[in-house]
């Protein structure tokens, strides 16, 4: 039987393969998904990064990420009185861990049979790429997260990153240092501190985005990556 | 005085602190989404320590994992540990890190330029799991 137009067909699947997506969640979030997530990251990473220093980056990464996500979108969900299809869509933050891989070194082709599969066009063609070929040290790693933040909140999110996106390597030293020696401890979350860490785990490798929705909010993603 | 045992978990690290022996172990991982409960009784329990401290002090940080906001604590937890060590008091700190782990080894370095104590940088090699 035809898949019905309306489900995801065989491309998401060839997607996922031929951008090396490791890893990928996308639902409501509470510290106990966090803590499996964490976990069911470092099992993929053990079998598919051979280097422990860029696998204990790359967690720390998600840990921080992850939770930033999560600090944002429960502070979002309880000042909020939305219908539930909304509510539904800003609970739901989104993770992605890939890795980027150099200029393939092996490339075959592989032809789909058009009449063999129903939901795969004639003209598809599958990209293998040996990531055998890639030497380790050339591996990089993204980590994409997404959620919802308020309009006023995505203001102040942006020329917070971008003010520190102009620092220095020795300038985000600086504040790194400054923010973790705060007099006052925090009582929930790590008051901007994560972003800090985060941009100096990364190399400043951090990105944004930011993506306006209806109901004023917007939606808030960070690329980074790793190596 | 009590001394502190809890056992690690996923989230939060294993702690001995002993005020008859004056040694003080938190190792493991450390990502709790609120630090503030985990941590509170820990600095609770420094103050009554410094009080009647042990004739020296070691604090031992072997950690595998941890987060910003327990950063801002193991912070904390030094901070009390610099006041016992102002006031004369022997006191110690080894921060273990593994040799490729460089950024754990970083944070070592900037605790170290936080506060007034002896932290001793020990380089493990960790066999992998």
């Amino acid at each position: 039987m035809e898949t019905p137009s309306s489900l995801p067909n065989a491309e998401i699947y060839h997607q996922l393969i031929q951008d090396h997506v490791l890893f990928t969640y996308n639902g409501e979030i509470d510290g106990e998904l966090i803590d499996m997530l964490v976990q069911l990251a470092e099992k993929i990473l053990k079998k598919s990064c051979s280097k422990l220093k860029a696998r204990k980056r790359i967690v720390n990464v998600l840990i921080e990420s992850l939770q930033n996500t999560f600090h944002y979108t429960n502070h979002l969900v309880n000042s909020l009185t939305q219908d539930s299809q909304t509510l539904k869509a800003i609970k739901s933050p989104f993770l992605i861990l890939y890795r980027e891989l150099p200029a393939p070194v092996v490339e075959a082709e592989v032809e789909i049979d058009a009449t063999s599969t129903q939901t795969i066009e004639a003209t598809s063609t599958i990209e293998v790429t040996e990531a055998v070929a890639v030497p380790e040290e050339e591996e990089n790693y993204w980590i994409l997260t997404g959620n919802w933040v308020d309009n006023a909140n995505a203001q102040r999110l942006k020329s917070r990153i971008e003010e520190l996106q102009d620092l220095s390597e020795d300038e985000l030293q600086e504040q790194y240092i400054k923010s973790l020696n705060k007099e006052i401890l925090p009582t929930a979350g790590g008051a901007g501190l994560g972003i800090i860490d985060i941009m100096r785990r990364a190399k400043r490798q951090v990105f944004f985005e930011f993506r306006e929705t209806e109901h004023d909010f917007s939606v808030f993603m960070l690329k980074i990556k790793v190596n | 005085m009590e001394s502190i045992v809890i056992s690690g978990t996923t989230k939060t690290p294993e702690v001995n602190f002993d005020s008859a022996t004056g040694k003080l172990d938190i190792s493991g991982r450390s990502i709790p989404e609120n630090s503030y409960q985990f941590y509170e009784p820990l600095l609770s329990w420094l103050d009554q320590y410094a009080n009647a401290p042990f004739k020296q002090t070691l604090l031992t940080f072997k950690l595998d994992y941890f987060n910003t906001s327990s950063s801002m604590y193991i912070l904390g937890i030094l901070k009390k540990l610099e006041k016992l060590h102002l006031a004369g008091n022997k006191t110690e700190v080894k921060w273990y890190y593994d040799s490729d782990d460089e950024d754990m080894l970083q944070t070592g370095e900037d605790l170290k330029q936080i506060v007034k104590l002896p932290i001793d940088m020990v380089e493990i090699d960790q066999e992998e799991a």
